[in-house]
């Protein structure tokens, strides 16, 4: 007996001493968390959306693309004749509204330097309008400019006359001639006030992707409607009891007074028609009726105004 | 109590899992239960492995009586040859018969007349005694199959109440406050079922076992007892 336990003992501490070395020892660290902040949202909140209309998408691209406009074409073709104008004709002026306006000011500033240097060489025959309209296009094919033709090249140079500036370029350029004879904090802020709107898109002015009555029953919330759908059917008595009674889904538009009274009742509409139509329509008639007047928060009696509620026996149960 | 409240300062620092980390940061009853179950686990697998060669050497030394008894030499000199040495198992009933029967023939006049009672009688007796050596320390390990899983148990108990008491401490339901409690509170029911198992599983096999040999023995006593009831009814 004695030898079996020392064997019991020897097999047991050894297998205690593997466990300890062998098995991992996890140190984990738990950062300590403290309480979530929950935020309770009503209902009101969440269904307060604007009903969709798949056929009026266009509406988003459409702004989207206006922004563009405004913006990307000043950029490329403001390049040239700004650095071009600028440099010569106002010189000393240090025009910080036009280097702000043009945020790609170094791009077009590397190209003047070489015409300036082919400057001397040919002969300056002055020919303003058109050399200046050839300017204009130059900047599509930059590198060719300087060793083909160096007529043009004086030309950008020698007028002191500003050329009759590209007509999408209008706000830079009025502002480069504005500033050059006074600096005006102020049409600078209008300026941005001017920019800003183009780039801002559609925004919230527009009135996009939605319909008006959809706004409109969207505004009544869920829990308002289902107050009013609640009170309508106390008083309901659907025809359960007949074939195909529990199918039959009757929406009334009703037009209610700012009382809660019903005015009229617009229109009756049922799913699932036949010779059941009569019952299933009266029965929501009656439910209307009979249950006026409903207790409706006054200050949104515009949007219950005229309201549309759905009779669905499949509610009841 | 106080074991809840540093359970939970040291929840503060990174929580150590190794095994002796999670024995030693235990509360002093689970650590209790766990040194009872550790040795109740070492007391059983002693009993194991001492069963185990104990019936094999049995059963090997029951099969060897039975060929020389069986071969046909006579009984006297089997039990001249097996009195003088320490006998056990179906040697012990011969033994135990045939001293009687010697015992009964030593007079002037042999008393046959209840011989074969007397001789079932001493090798009932051996028997069962022989019955409850084989069986000694079988009750070790059918306890601790029992009670060891309830055991380890109650040890877990106490070990969660004393994390929720770290809970109460901290006042954080953190996982770092909960999860050391826990941990060593499992560690004792694992320990219980690392002791019942085996115990539960190797009663069953050493009981099993035992009843296989004691069935044994009893046949052959009954086989004996026969043959010596024969000789006695023929010279009565």
């Amino acid at each position: 007996m004695r030898n079996a336990l020392i064997v019991s003992a020897i097999l047991h501490f050894s297998l205690l001493a593997a466990a300890i070395i062998s098995l991992p020892t996890s140190h984990f660290e738990t950062p300590t968390v403290n309480a979530l902040p929950v935020e309770l949202v009503t209902i009101a909140d969440e269904t307060d959306l604007t009903e969709g209309r798949p056929e009026e998408t266009e509406v988003v691209e459409e702004a989207a693309t206006e922004t563009v406009e405004a913006e990307t074409p000043p950029e490329p073709e403001a390049q040239p004749g700004a650095t071009d104008t600028p440099a010569d004709e106002v010189a000393t002026d240090a025009d910080a509204i036009a280097t702000a306006a043009e945020s790609s000011a170094p791009e077009p500033a590397g190209e003047p330097e070489p015409v300036e240097a082919t400057e001397p060489e040919p002969e300056p025959d002055p020919t303003p309008q058109t050399e200046v309209a050839a300017v204009e296009r130059q900047p599509v094919e930059p590198e060719p400019q300087p060793s083909e033709t160096p007529a043009p090249v004086p030309e950008t140079v020698v007028p002191t006359r500003k050329p009759p500036p590209p007509p999408r370029r209008t706000q830079t350029a009025r502002l480069e001639q504005q500033s050059s004879e006074s600096f005006d904090a102020d049409r600078l802020s209008q300026l941005i006030n001017r920019t800003a709107p183009s780039g801002g898109g559609s925004g919230s002015a527009q009135a996009s992707l939605g319909s008006e009555s959809g706004r409109a029953q969207a505004s009544l919330t869920l829990s308002e409607m289902d107050a009013l759908r609640a009170q309508m059917q106390r008083c309901w008595n659907p025809p359960i009891g007949i074939e195909g009674g529990q199918d039959l889904v009757v929406t009334v538009q009703i037009r209610l007074a700012p009382d809660g009274s019903v005015v009229e009742i617009k229109q009756i509409g049922a799913q699932g028609l036949g010779a059941l139509y009569d019952v299933a329509a009266d029965a929501a008639r009656r439910a209307v009726v009979q249950c006026q007047p409903y207790r409706l928060p006054p200050a949104k009696y515009e949007v219950w105004k005229d309201v549309q509620v759905n009779f669905d026996p499949r509610d009841l149960f | 109590m106080g074991d809840a409240v540093t359970t939970g300062a040291a929840l503060a620092s990174p929580a150590n899992f190794s095994l002796l980390a999670l024995f030693l940061q235990a509360h002093i009853v689970v650590k209790c239960v766990m040194v009872g179950l550790f040795l109740a686990s070492l007391w059983c697998w002693a009993i194991i492995f001492y069963k185990t060669v104990a019936l094999r050497r049995m059963r090997r030394r029951m099969s060897n009586f039975e060929e020389d008894f069986w071969s046909g030499q006579s009984l006297e000199a089997l039990y001249k040859e097996r009195s003088e040495e320490d006998t056990d198992g179906l040697a012990a009933v011969f033994v135990a018969a045939m001293r009687e029967w010697k015992r009964s023939h030593e007079g002037a006049k042999p008393a046959l007349a209840s011989l074969a009672q007397r001789i079932d009688r001493v090798m009932t007796m051996t028997l069962s005694r022989e019955g409850e050596e084989l069986e000694r320390g079988l009750m070790v390990l059918a306890s601790t199959g029992s009670a060891a899983p309830f055991i380890g148990l109650f040890g877990t108990v106490w070990g969660i109440m004393s994390s929720f008491q770290a809970i109460a401490g901290s006042g954080t339901t953190n996982l770092a406050v909960v999860a050391p409690g826990i941990a060593e509170a499992l560690l004792a029911t694992a320990l219980g079922l690392l002791a019942a198992i085996p115990a539960t599983i190797f009663y069953n096999k050493l009981a099993t076992d035992i009843a296989r040999i004691t069935h044994e023995m009893e046949g052959f006593a009954d086989e004996f007892l026969a043959i010596l009831s024969r000789e006695i009814d023929e010279r009565l």
